[in-house]
């Protein structure tokens, strides 16, 4: 056997072996609350002494959990229709109007800013600007602070599923058949992109839901979100904490597998329509 | 009948107005006002740059800024290897299987850091239950050796979810690389070394720099896994914005002026991730 060929048995056994140790570990990680959430003595095996309920009972019992659950599904809700609705129109902006290739890059590079500079930049920015103002005690700051940060994922999920459908061919299909801008845009283009929309609606209700580093500068006192209720639960009882974090993984699991498989459906429906 | 002028123009605006509003008024206007707190005082009368000074000439703010490069280097470093390892096995493997894989990854992106702060204090804190059954089974005293609840357990914690995004990144690039090319170069003669360093590296060069880029970015601007793993003691950047916000400490003007420290790293990074972004295929976000 030639060095080379040595080298790249090697490389290729070694690439396997991080792929299973990484899913592996990812794995672990993962889903250790979903066992820890049924736990109620968990010392010394591989899963736990004793089982119960009593974690999940408390979920639903504890006012502050209930409360902080309260607030975690308005302000994702809030957050995931909000910039939705509002990248959705940026889209028909980019696919539907003649545009300079200026506001075209100015839209792709603005999108990208929460990238840029971190969340406890903007959370911060944010709580030192809006804070003493009227909406400094409501969640609709939080609100205001999550639709920046999601604006990435529901720009790109939504950009690419419009590029996939081929939005402009159809657009001018349309536009030459004699339909007006307001009639393609309702007719046209959402029944086509109506799996992205609900797709970016799901990550931006995702990414708020998770969200702990801007709800924990942000949040008023009567709308701590979940991610603050799992913080502060943690270091009393970690069962306890357990449980409500997963509701944090459901949401997220649901999440993740819903949105690959409505850009499934999405491209599934494109080749239907292609034929 | 309107002038289709004024109707284009109204029609625009319309489909841009929500945007920009929350451009101007939640990014821009924030950014501004916190720019301008870094670069004044307390008192508020006249710009200065005695923030950075202090920053600058304090020896615990300045650790604080080492340490969060050396962590943030070493998870991009880690990460980076890792996905590039992980996106050369993806080659291998079948569309499905690549996909199930692919989910698996995405997975921890989507969850807070906190809750994978928690699964390892949950499995290898100071009573953690790998840790008590190690110290039973074995004999080995685990936070001895690793202390899960450091830097180095932050560094373990990262990979979680930095791996996702690298791999993902990179799986593009890999995916995309043409295998006749690495037969040409090894028919025409050259060893295995040589077709790594010569064929291989240059076209994937600007995959691996932008998954290292943006693992870097992730690394240094969060704190929730920090702050869940090492405490609000840790000497962070982040850590130490937070400390000078709550209640003990209020000093949003100091405040301001080391969250800039961080956009100084960030913003040329990203920029340059922003234009490698355009010769890689895939990526996450």
């Amino acid at each position: 056997m030639s060095l080379s060929d040595f080298v790249y048995v090697v490389a290729k056994a070694v690439s396997y072996l991080t792929l299973v140790l990484v899913v592996a570990y990812i794995f672990l990680v993962s889903f250790i609350p979903v066992i820890g959430a049924f736990a109620l003595k968990w010392e010394l095996s591989i899963l736990p002494e004793v089982w119960t309920l009593n974690n999940i009972k408390f979920l639903f019992e504890d006012p502050f959990v209930l409360r902080s659950l309260y607030a975690s599904l308005l302000i994702a809700g809030i957050t995931s229709v909000f910039s939705t609705t509002v990248y959705f129109l940026v889209i028909l902006y980019l696919f539907l109007r003649e545009r300079s290739r200026w506001v075209s890059t100015f839209i792709e590079v603005a999108v990208l800013i929460p990238l840029m500079l971190p969340a406890i930049l903007l959370a911060l920015a944010i709580y030192e600007v809006y804070r003493p103002t009227f909406i400094g005690g409501t969640y609709w700051i939080l609100v205001s602070a999550h639709l920046t940060i999601v604006s990435p994922y529901v720009f790109r999920n939504l950009f690419s599923v419009a590029k996939m459908i081929d939005m402009k061919t159809l657009i001018e299909a349309s536009r030459s058949l004699g339909a007006g801008v307001l009639t393609t845009a309702y007719k046209v283009i959402l029944p086509n992109i109506y799996h992205g929309l609900i797709g970016a609606m799901l990550l931006a209700f995702a990414v708020s839901f998770g969200d702990f580093e801007m709800a924990n500068l942000l949040a008023p006192w009567q709308y701590r979100t979940v991610t603050i209720a799992i913080f502060q639960y943690f270091f009393k009882n970690a069962w306890n904490a357990s449980a409500i974090i997963l509701l944090v993984i459901i949401v997220s699991v649901i999440t993740s597998f819903l949105v690959a498989y409505l850009s499934r459906k999405a491209i599934a429906r494109y080749i239907e329509v292609v034929r | 009948m309107v002038n289709p002028y004024i109707k284009s123009f109204l029609l625009d605006t319309l489909l841009l107005l929500p945007f920009m509003l929350i451009l101007v008024f939640f990014i821009f206007i924030p950014f501004s006002v916190s720019l301008y707190y870094s670069l004044s005082d307390q008192s508020g009368s006249s710009l200065t740059l005695g923030n950075f000074i202090r920053i600058y000439s304090d020896r615990s703010y300045l650790n604080a800024i080492r340490n969060s490069i050396v962590i943030s280097l070493e998870s991009a470093v880690l990460s980076t290897l890792f996905g590039s390892l992980l996106a050369y096995a993806f080659t291998f493997l079948s569309p499905t299987v690549r996909d199930i894989i692919r989910s698996v990854l995405l997975l921890p992106i989507i969850y807070p850091g906190l809750v994978i702060a928690f699964s390892l204090v949950i499995l290898f804190g100071s009573s953690g239950v790998v840790t008590s059954m190690l110290l039973k089974y074995f004999g080995v005293y685990l936070p001895g050796i690793f202390d899960v609840r450091s830097y180095n357990g932050l560094i373990l914690a990262y990979q979680s979810f930095l791996v996702g995004f690298t791999s993902i990144t990179l799986s593009g690039v890999f995916l995309s690389l043409d295998r006749s090319i690495i037969e040409a170069s090894r028919s025409l003669g050259a060893d295995v070394f040589q077709t790594i360093f010569r064929v291989v590296l240059p076209i994937v060069a600007p995959g691996l720099i932008a998954a290292f880029i943006q693992a870097f970015i992730i690394a240094i601007s969060g704190y929730g896994t920090a702050l869940a793993l090492v405490g609000g003691g840790g000497n962070l950047i982040t850590l130490r914005i937070i400390m000078l916000i709550s209640d003990v400490e209020y000093q949003p003007h100091l405040a301001s002026a080391l969250a800039m420290n961080i956009a100084i790293i960030t913003i040329p990074l990203a920029l340059v991730y922003n234009r490698l972004l355009k010769k890689v295929v895939g990526g996450v976000v």
